[in-house]
């Protein structure tokens, strides 16, 4: 996460606010369904944070517009994936209201062996 | 099929933690157009719950079987809600699905969608519906699935269940169990929804639930001391409503507590003190005061046999040290060939279950618990008994008759199935064990448990296949049901 100066405090806010869901929710494989985290920070004396978690490719709204039908099979198996993940969420006394297509990220199975902390440190660098 | 790709939830800046004060409410409503729900569009200030997911979760639902988004922006939102027309699904992704489809999925569909946070299906509930169909898309016995959802009632194969305790399965449809020593009937087509909790009654009552022929209503009977209690569940186009209809109270003298059956206009039972009653239901619940047969002791089995259409039931008594079981027809319709039989037996303990043969004029017989034996109604034919090492909890006839199912506990854990023409051992199924149910009038699944572990396990036993808990499913983990 980036923003400018002016806008410091407002972030920072809204990035407490993501710590503290995600130290809450996203220890690393604290659920399937959900990203898991490995580190978070703040780069000092900059109006840049950083939120260290594994490499996702591909979001929901991709995944739809990619297909043009989808099995009904596969319906099902997405909507097990995300309620699983939100019920998860749920159970723990958070709401996350912001569920969008663009939030439910997949990633692929081979991925999930890497260990993506170097990884996401430097994406993050280059986003900005 | 798409299986191998896992999704994940990203992106908790919005997140919010629903304080205890305010238990899953929160303000400052935001969340992205097209996917906020009405509450966090109209009211800001009054909080939301975390019910708004569940419509997100809705909108995505749509968009994953149309390939179009539902709402494009608030207004559209807005629109939907004045307009009270329900969200219908285009003709061509119904020509996708198949035309069976229609009603469950706008049914689900606009359970995610409601207005009302309130009335709005809570995560579990979307959860467990999901489940439930994704884990049957799994099931490669197409037949039976379709032949499943048309009737719209539910097998199904529960998670953990910790702490419960499972008292019966009936009808396919729901699951009778206990948590804290309280009573509740849960309805397995509708995500495990508990329907009844039936006030100040025992675990003694609502021994029995059975499928009205004529109206398709379910009725629960039970007896508790000497009353027989009746009750109607009425349904509604496939979906059940909660339990609606008028407690029906009607005394008899001690009911037996293995004596009592249905075949789907008729209820018969017999008494403690060797009284034989039947209830014609067809007949707007006439009641039969006087017993249409007496026996010399109390009446410990009794049953409908569908063929013939007759009533079979055990009486015993006592003579000096010896224990008489007698069995005897009673013909609904008169049967020529019917006549009574006596046999010795010492009764050490009794198996549950369906000791008729629902076809022929066979009966299951268990001298003691580690021993079945077949014979013949009419006390010509015998087949050798089979002797087990292990304890068995329940034998039970197949729905049609084909099979004999026996589970056991104990040194072994798990269920035979043998051929019930001449009882020779078709195949074992292990590490399962405890009371069984048939989920199905087609012969082919059947629900066993709770094991060892309280879990409940379907099974289809005619394939050897066997499906368990979601545990195994994918990593998926699914929550335990919530007592609130």
């Amino acid at each position: 996460m980036f923003g400018n100066p002016e806008g410091r405090d407002e972030i920072k806010k809204s990035f407490e606010n993501e710590v503290r869901a995600i130290s809450k929710l996203c220890k690393s494989n604290s659920h399937a369904h959900i990203v898991s985290v490995f580190r978070l920070g703040e780069v000092k004396d900059s109006a840049l944070f950083y939120i260290d978690m594994e490499l996702c490719d591909g979001n929901l709204d991709q995944f739809m517009r990619d297909r043009a039908a989808i099995e009904l099979n596969d319906v099902w198996s997405v909507m097990v994936q995300i309620t699983s993940g939100l019920a998860y969420i749920h159970s723990h006394g958070e709401v996350h209201r912001d569920i969008k297509p663009r939030n439910g990220k997949t990633q692929l199975q081979t991925y999930c062996s890497l260990s993506s902390s170097i990884h996401g440190y430097s994406k993050t660098l280059e986003n900005h | 099929m798409d299986i191998q790709k896992l999704w994940k939830i990203t992106d908790f800046g919005l997140t919010s933690e629903g304080t205890s004060k305010v238990l899953h409410t929160t303000t400052s409503a935001r969340g992205t157009n097209g996917y906020r729900a009405p509450e966090m569009i109209r009211d800001s200030k009054k909080g939301f719950s975390n019910k708004a997911d569940v419509w997100a979760v809705g909108c995505i639902f749509y968009e994953l079987l149309v390939g179009e988004q539902l709402f494009v922006d608030d207004w559209s939102v807005f629109n939907y809600l004045h307009s009270n027309t329900p969200i219908s699904i285009p003709q061509q992704a119904i020509d996708r699905f198949g035309a069976h489809w229609v009603g469950r999925l706008s049914d689900f569909l606009q359970g995610m969608l409601s207005a009302d946070p309130q009335s709005r299906l809570g995560i579990s509930q979307v959860l467990r519906q999901c489940a439930f169909h994704y884990e049957f898309a799994l099931i490669d016995h197409p037949t039976v699935y379709q032949s499943y959802r048309l009737q719209g009632c539910a097998y199904w194969d529960m998670p953990k269940l910790v702490g419960w305790d499972v008292l019966g399965v009936y009808d396919s449809s729901y699951i009778r169990c206990t948590f804290n020593k309280e009573q509740f009937i849960l309805d397995v087509a509708n995500g495990f929804s508990i329907i009844h909790r039936p006030p100040n009654l025992n675990r003694d009552c609502m021994d029995n639930i059975w499928k009205r022929r004529s109206t398709g209503h379910h009725l629960f009977a039970g007896h508790l001391g000497v009353r027989l209690y009746l009750t109607e569940l009425e349904t509604r186009s496939e979906r059940f409503e909660d339990l609606t209809g008028a407690l029906r109270l009607r005394y008899f003298t001690e009911i037996s507590a293995k004596a009592l059956s249905y075949d789907g206009d008729r209820i018969c039972w017999g008494t403690t003190k060797g009284e034989v009653h039947m209830l014609d239901l067809s007949s707007s619940y006439l009641r039969s005061d006087w017993p249409i047969a007496l026996c010399d002791g109390e009446v410990r089995h009794l049953g409908f046999h569908r063929r013939d259409k007759s009533l079979l039931y055990r009486s015993t008594f006592k003579n000096g040290k010896t224990t008489f079981a007698v069995w005897r027809w009673y013909n609904v319709i008169p049967n020529p060939n019917a006549r009574e039989f006596e046999r010795e037996t010492t009764f050490t303990s009794w198996i549950s279950g369906d000791l008729f043969h629902p076809v022929l004029h066979h009966i299951l017989f268990c001298p003691n618990d580690r021993r079945l034996e077949v014979r013949d109604i009419f006390g010509e034919q015998y087949w050798e008994g089979i002797h087990f090492d292990s304890r068995i909890v329940t034998v039970a006839y197949s729905p049609c008759g084909g099979y004999i199912l026996s589970s056991h506990m104990y040194i072994f854990e798990g269920v035979h199935i043998f051929d019930a023409t001449n009882l020779r051992r078709l195949h074992t199924i292990e590490d399962i064990g405890g009371p069984l149910w048939f989920c199905d009038e087609r012969n082919e699944l059947c629900l066993v448990g709770p094991d060892g572990l309280k879990r409940l396990h379907l099974i289809n036993f005619k394939a050897e296949r066997r499906r368990v808990g979601f545990e195994h499913l994918h990593g998926i983990a699914v929550p335990q049901i919530n007592l609130s």
